[in-house]
């Protein structure tokens, strides 16, 4: 019996060993494309169709769908939502608009209605010719805005006020105006305004209203009737950057004037001048890039007038001074200098260490570096081709820290 | 014998020791089966290959294992995915400047004729559409750059015409100059727009969509004509896997020589674009069978070309997405230089048509494409090898008739471009050469095995070189070898043939090169020889892998 077993069970390995074996011989190929044609037949028993997986299907459907292109650039036949828009400090803006000339019609036309969390209201509409997108040599825009913003924030003139001293007020306001840009990409570009535009101040609607920590008096402008300006403008630019790689480095220096007369109660004529001066410096390669700025702006009213709060220029925010809120600090003259670290992360993405320090004054003596306000940060830039920047800053200053979230680039 | 005896012995043997087939070595693929219906289209997310690509290895393969598309030569053989052209039989300068063009039509489609245009698609501000001539053929019209004329032009026929030259199936195509009153449009034509909205194309909105296409001094533009491929185009195909409804793709795409070849010539011309969605696979009927055949497209983004601008600064140097890289900016706080930075590209806008295209930094070893290639990151030695002999055909003359199909209206723009493709193709032929033991062009005359050594041809070592020779017996149906001779080292690259032990005795070669810059040379050629009726034959090449052999791009 045991003799037995043993027997059947060697003859099974054999078998199991032999069995392929005597296949394979059987089977064996006397060509090479024998071979590679018995391959081939044997995957042809187990076809299938040659197709995506269901994640990637997903995947290609959100890509075909062209989402947020479609939804955000073009809408449903021009009809789209539109998000932000509004001054700074606004809270989150949301709205709906309708377009038309993103490819290659012969303007541009935009229709926007925009509400925000902070309750304020505005409605824009704008025509270009040439449509920006054509990157032409000249520029035509015509903008006409409504806006109903009811608390924008308000600390009191010149350098030394208080962030106690937080109130709000009503700024209404509509405008046209029409611009004509010269050579908007060029090395030297040129370009005028004209307009007109129509304010009306109130009390604001949240926190402390202006005149319960203000004496009216005391603000320029505040206790006004609805009035109405007339404007005028224009600017030269030197673009002297080497754009052939990224990031350009160079300078870039504009000066612009602007002359605003009060055409309804002739109490508020005034003339601005800005200065401002942009220098990228290469740190070897432009993997790194210190970018370094001086911006000055000067409001000078005419004899016996005054330039309104409201249309005074400010510091404070994404832009300028980020280590302090949004219109921190106002009066008719400012000076602001900023100085950014950058380097590259990824094609699509920069860190920056930044120092911003700027003063707002009245007296031309005021123009120095003295009494500066500062604040420090890190940022993050992730930009895309062509013009899209989303930016975040956080920074420091003796008031605290402040975390912007913003797009385009902070200059 | 006993059934343990007879089990030992049945281990032992193997079930087919046979090395060569008589029909061996095969050099085109005639083993084709018929495919009678035509496979579904496939259409790929452009987003789903780039991130299943960039965060994992979609090859199945090991890296380090030698590719399977290959007879028993060491070479890639012609068939539907590629052709040996100008690497095995040196095409007449005439042959290379016509590329895959038909003969006999200089400039089809003809621009004196009729262009109908019965699809279009814009890219923002700049159009695309596809026309029919008057013949009934169907073309892709491709613009440049609206600020750039000539750049992506120039590229798109130059890398046609050499990708064809290596050996690749590609399509047609040309540069046109046409008239824009040479097109009318095809009643029921609807345009695409950027956002994949249609609507239908009148003759006023096509006018408009060309309107600032850059016109020649006598109005006609200047366009790419890229013909259809031949049959029924199916769709894009993945450089991994096999397509699993081919009957006749039976060898994962990452594991076929010429796919992992296709990197040091995508390395030399720069196309960092080699990725699924620039392939076309096609339906085709050839002597009453179907069957897919393999196309490249969309040469657009080749040398300093970007397509639709210049080529990004950074692409070739790293991935799109390099997380290596990414770190080491991140934490170098601006002080770590990425590679690209160091380059230093031709004056702009002087050589703008040309783009960004250099030689000086490029390392074809750290050359990248857009996003990781299964096959690209399995190419070996071997592959490299391979490639490089075919590449290193090329004369600087005839790379100068190629460039010239370019049509660069500044001669210097042809001059520099020339220059850095020349250079770009020594750095890559001396890469793929010196790879490997560099022994090629094995010849049986008179008596003698001769061989050449490439490295010393085109120059690539300077060091002395000898061979270690050592003739066997091989034994086809056994794989069995016996020693004929005592290894010899010599200077000459020939050694007498030693006699056989029997008429039907194959005979065995093995060289190994002695290089002191080179030592991984002394990996061994095995060169096989077959007796026929006209003497010893040459039936099979085989080349020891050494570590050295491969080329991480990780």
């Amino acid at each position: 019996m045991r003799f037995l077993r043993s027997f059947v069970g060697s003859w099974t390995v054999v078998a199991f060993v032999l069995a392929p074996r005597l296949e394979a011989q059987e089977a064996e190929a006397e060509t090479r494309e024998e071979e590679l044609l018995r391959k081939r037949r044997e995957k042809a028993q187990s076809l299938s169709p040659y197709e995506i997986t269901k994640a990637e299907a997903r995947v290609k459907g959100i890509e075909d769908a062209r989402f947020p292109q479609k939804i955000f650039q073009k809408g449903w036949r021009g009809l789209r939502p539109v998000i932000g828009g509004m001054p700074s400090g606004s809270g989150t803006v949301l709205g709906g608009g309708y377009i038309r000339g993103l490819e290659n019609e012969y303007f541009q036309f935009q229709a926007n209605g925009r509400w925000s969390t902070k309750g304020y209201t505005m409605a824009d509409a704008e025509f270009v010719i040439p449509p920006p997108q054509h990157g032409r040599r000249i520029e035509f825009k015509l903008r006409g805005e409504y806006r109903d913003l009811t608390s924008l924030r308000y600390y009191g003139l010149g350098n030394d006020s208080s962030v106690e001293d937080q109130s709000t007020y009503l700024l209404n306001d509509q405008s046209v105006t029409a611009y004509f840009w010269l050579n908007p990409r060029g090395l030297l570009s040129l370009g005028a305004m004209g307009g007109f535009v129509r304010t009306l101040t109130d009390s604001g609607d949240a926190d402390r209203s202006i005149e319960e920590v203000f004496d009216p008096a005391e603000v320029p402008g505040f206790q006004d009737p609805r009035t109405e300006y007339g404007f005028t403008g224009g600017w030269v630019e030197f673009d002297i950057r080497d754009k052939w790689e990224e990031p350009p480095v160079g300078i870039v220096a504009r000066v612009t004037s602007a002359r605003y007369e009060d055409t309804g109660i002739s109490l508020h004529d005034f003339t601005r001048i800005i200065g401002d001066l942009k220098g990228y410096v290469p740190l070897g390669r432009r993997n790194r890039v210190l970018a370094l700025r001086l911006r000055t702006s000067h409001s000078l009213p005419d004899d016996g007038k005054e330039v309104p709060f409201y249309l005074m220029e400010t510091l404070g925010g994404a832009k300028d001074i980020r280590g302090f809120r949004e219109y921190r600090f106002r009066d008719t003259r400012n000076l602001l200098v900023s100085a950014e670290y950058r380097w590259e992360v990824w094609n699509y993405t920069d860190f920056s260490f930044f120092f911003d320090a700027g003063k707002v004054f009245q007296d031309a003596s005021d123009f120095n570096f003295k009494n500066m306000h500062t604040g420090y940060g890190f940022g993050v830039r992730v930009h895309a081709p062509p013009n899209f920047v989303l930016r975040f800053d956080l920074a420091n200053s003796t008031e605290g820290l402040r975390f912007h979230v913003s797009g385009g680039p902070s200059f | 014998m006993n059934v343990e005896s007879m089990l030992l012995l049945l281990i032992a043997m193997p079930p087919d020791a046979r090395k060569f087939y008589p029909d061996d070595p095969v050099l085109v693929d005639g083993a084709l089966l018929d495919v009678p219906e035509k496979p579904a289209e496939l259409e790929l997310s452009d987003l789903y290959d780039r991130f299943s690509n960039v965060f994992k290895d979609m090859g199945m393969s090991p890296l380090g294992t030698e590719a399977q598309s290959v007879n028993t030569l060491d070479e890639a053989v012609d068939g539907d995915w590629f052709v040996n052209r100008h690497g095995s039989k040196r095409m007449s300068l005439s042959e290379l400047v016509r590329g895959p063009n038909r003969p006999n039509q200089d400039e089809p489609p003809n621009p004196d004729e009729r262009w109908t245009v019965f699809r279009s698609k814009s890219q923002g501000v700049t159009p695309g559409f596809e026309i029919k001539d008057e013949s009934g053929d169907r073309y892709v019209i491709k613009l440049d750059p609206m600020e750039v004329p000539e750049l992506a032009s120039a590229a798109e026929v130059i890398a046609t015409k050499i990708f064809y030259a290596l050996g690749y199936h590609v399509p047609e195509n040309y540069v046109v100059r046409v008239h824009p009153d040479r097109f009318e449009i095809e009643p029921g034509t609807q345009v695409e727009d950027a956002f994949g909205d249609k609507s239908a194309l009148t003759p006023f909105r096509f006018r408009r969509s060309i309107r600032r296409i850059p016109r020649l001094p006598d109005g006609r533009m200047r366009v790419t004509a890229s013909e259809y491929v031949p049959g029924i185009p199916i769709g894009h195909r993945r450089y991994f896997e096999t397509r699993s409804d081919d009957p006749n793709d039976v060898i994962p795409h990452e594991d076929r020589r010429e796919q992992r070849g296709l990197r040091l010539f995508a390395a030399w011309l720069n196309h960092d674009d080699t990725r699924a969605q620039n392939t076309m696979d096609s339906w085709v009927e050839e002597n009453g069978k179907h069957h897919v055949r393999h196309y490249l497209l969309d040469f657009g983004s080749t040398f300093g070309s970007g397509s639709v601008d210049m080529q990004l600064a950074h692409l070739s140097f790293h991935y799109w997405l390099d997380v290596p890289v990414v770190k080491k900016n991140l934490l170098g706080f601006g002080f770590h230089v990425p590679e690209y930075r160091k380059a230093d590209w031709p004056e702009f806008p002087e050589y703008e048509p040309v783009g960004r295209w250099e030689s000086e930094l490029f390392d074809p070893v750290k050359w990248r494409n857009d996003y990781p290639n299964p096959a690209f990151l399995r190419m070996t030695g071997r592959d490299a090898f391979w490639a490089a002999k075919i590449l290193m055909k090329f004369t600087r003359e005839e790379l100068a008739a190629i460039v010239e199909t370019g049509e660069y209206s500044d001669p210097e723009d042809a001059r520099y471009f020339l220059d850095v493709l020349v250079e770009r193709q020594l750095k890559c032929g001396r890469l793929g050469i010196n790879a490997v033991n560099p022994l090629d062009e094995f010849r049986v005359e008179a008596g003698e095995l001769s061989f050449v050594n490439l490295s010393e041809r085109y120059g690539f070592v300077e060091a002395a070189t000898s061979y270690e020779i050592q003739w066997f017996s091989f034994d086809n149906e056994t794989g069995a070898r016996r020693e004929l001779s005592r290894t010899t080292i010599q200077q000459e690259t020939r050694s007498s043939l030693p006699t056989a032990p029997s008429a039907e005795s194959f005979l065995l070669a093995e060289i190994r090169t002695k290089n002191p810059e080179n030592p991984h040379w002394g990996t061994s050629v095995g060169v096989y020889l077959r007796p026929g009726p006209a003497g010893y034959e040459i039936v099979g090449i085989e080349r020891e892998s050494s570590e050295k052999s491969t080329f991480p791009m990780n």
